[in-house]
């Protein structure tokens, strides 16, 4: 897997970055001169929150990709993670408990993708897409075709609630998320660790790196993101149900 | 135990026995011969489209858009029919739907150079959303299917239908084609070792190609099965189901790492999980639970496949590939 893989971290990156950028910049044209409400403040800030959902996810999940790896179960684990507040909820929790027990609850499901992989070593593509049905399935189980709304009042704050003007608390928490995970990859030797790693698994663990662990602890903190995204997507959605999130796999690795 | 998990395809065979045997002792109607033949109807487009999926897992590739595929050709056979086409003409539209949108994957992967993984993701989308754009998200329902369309797929010979049929057919052709010919053995040399597969001549992007047009074709034939099979066709229809079907090959052996893979072990596999859909309404588990067991079942048989392939390998260094 990891031949297929660490193929796209080689790609010559500033070319493809400014790119990016480029054609990001085109689409907010093309969307102002369309729409003459595009141009706004509190459009923008509303973006930010569909983005910053995604983002959190897909940014811990690039590390995972360049360490050669891959996480098709986050959209599962987020629904999971939103089942398990939802419980917490209906037992009467106040709000700090259920942001725990929903990044608990993903990074417990993420620590079971990394004992697969790093400890069983079962290919990460195989067993996430049976870790994939598992959380998802458990979801359906716990659920069924009921839906939980009783999230208790101050939870929304996650998901509706600004820092300071249209700073978004989901664009502020994307925000701090995505320059961590730039100081880690650039600036830690954990970062040129990945790197090596998914460049070269057999060379990195005669280098002395631990290979293992470091695939655990990569898994497990995707799955600990996945749950601080449910969160937030939880909190502006403000209910749960066992399809949340939905299809949001192949467009968090898609970035 | 042992030896079985060397035999894997003998162990599965076993396996499947026992879950069929585990579920007659507290169902006896479940090994009646026609509900035997309704389990297989049920699986027989699983076992299809996993012959395709094994080509493409042996050539070190994956097929994510098949699903999407059978969607996409399926909702164009149900407009071809509703249009007033023969069933001729919607078969053909169907299969050509289907091998065209396979070999874009192909093409991709060959001309492109774009992993399979990255290519398939993509093109699932794109599949997906053409379904939605050319039916306008509106339902084709069995009031606007001729009733050729509906019975095609309805006719029995000797108590099985007709998926069931092609089903046999697909086994012994893949049999075929995976062991005495030209191609099958070509999709073993490319996955296994490129380079030496380059080297005795063999085109390994062309033999990639040649895997996803085989998966598109099964997918257009597929489509036209499923929607004709549930009478129905809108944008939905088998989501997830790519996953079904690489767990078929994976619970059947085939590596996902390429070049391994046996035809016996991904027929069984399929049997392995169309056994299990069909025995937990049986058993009475709730139709919501269905999702988490098969979740649980491809864990475990991943990672038993996991051990059994790490096994007989002996090195002195230890390798870090997972």
């Amino acid at each position: 897997m990891s031949g297929i893989l660490h193929r796209r971290s080689l790609v010559r990156l500033p070319m493809w970055e400014t790119l990016l950028a480029a054609l990001l910049l085109a689409s907010c044209l093309v969307q102002v001169i369309l729409t003459p409400w595009f141009l706004n403040w509190y459009t923008i800030a509303d973006v930010s929150t569909q983005f910053a959902e995604k983002g959190i996810v897909a940014l811990p999940l690039a590390l995972l990709i360049i360490a050669g790896e891959i996480d098709i179960s986050v959209a599962s684990i987020m629904a999971a993670a939103s089942v398990a507040m939802g419980l917490a909820a209906a037992a009467g929790f106040g709000t700090p408990v259920l942001v725990l027990v929903g990044i608990g609850t993903g990074a417990i499901c993420g620590a079971l993708n990394g004992a697969l992989v790093a400890g069983l070593q079962v290919p990460s593509i195989v067993a996430t897409i049976g870790t994939m049905s598992l959380f998802r399935g458990a979801a359906y189980a716990v659920l069924g075709d009921r839906v939980i709304k009783a999230y208790p009042a101050g939870f929304d704050v996650f998901g509706q609630g600004f820092v300071a003007g249209p700073v978004s608390v989901e664009l502020a928490i994307f925000s701090f998320v995505a320059a961590a995970c730039a100081i880690v990859l650039h600036r830690s030797t954990a970062g040129r660790r990945i790197y090596a790693i998914g460049a070269a698994p057999t060379v990195a663990l005669w280098s002395g790196i631990a290979v293992q662990r470091m695939r655990f602890l990569l898994f497990l903190l995707v799955g600990a993101a996945s749950g601080l995204a449910s969160v937030l997507l939880t909190s502006r959605l403000g209910s749960t149900r066992p399809t949340i999130a939905q299809g949001w796999s192949s467009t968090s690795s898609a970035w | 135990m042992k030896a079985l998990t060397r035999n894997r395809s003998a162990g599965l065979a076993l396996a499947d026995l026992a879950l069929l045997a585990t579920v007659a002792a507290a169902f006896p109607s479940f090994i009646h011969p026609a509900e035997l033949a309704a389990t297989f109807d049920d699986t027989a487009i699983l076992i299809i489209l996993a012959f395709g999926q094994m080509a493409v897992l042996l050539t070190r590739g994956v097929d994510l858009s098949i699903a999407a595929i059978v969607a996409l050709s399926g909702m164009v056979a149900a407009q071809a029919d509703s249009a007033g086409l023969g069933m001729a003409a919607v078969l053909g539209i169907a299969l050509a739907t289907g091998t065209a949108l396979g070999a874009i994957n192909g093409w991709l992967v060959w001309q492109c150079k774009v992993p399979p993984i990255v290519t398939t993701l993509g093109t699932m989308a794109f599949y997906r959303g053409l379904v939605f754009l050319i039916s306008d998200g509106v339902w084709v329902t069995n009031r606007s299917m001729s009733p050729a369309f509906l019975g095609l797929v309805r006719e029995t010979a000797l108590g099985l239908t007709l998926p069931s049929w092609l089903a046999i057919v697909a086994i012994a052709a893949a049999i075929l084609l995976f062991g005495a010919t030209r191609l099958g053995r070509s999709f073993y040399a490319a996955g296994s070792n490129p380079e030496a597969a380059l080297y005795v001549g063999i085109g390994v992007g062309r033999t990639q190609f040649a895997a996803f047009t085989l998966s598109g074709l099964l997918g257009g034939l597929c489509g036209y099965l499923w929607v004709a099979k549930f009478a129905i066709a809108y944008t939905d229809i088998a989501t997830g189901f790519e996953l079904q079907v690489i767990a078929a090959c994976v619970i059947g052996g085939a590596s996902i790492a390429g070049g391994s893979g046996t035809v016996v072990g991904v027929t069984l596999g399929a049997l392995f999980l169309g056994i299990i859909k069909n025995a937990l309404p049986l058993v009475g588990i709730s139709p919501f639970w269905q999702m988490a067991i098969s979740g649980i079942v491809i864990v475990i048989a991943v990672v038993i496949n996991s051990r059994a392939e790490r096994a007989p390998r002996r090195r002195i260094l230890a390798e870090a590939s997972a």
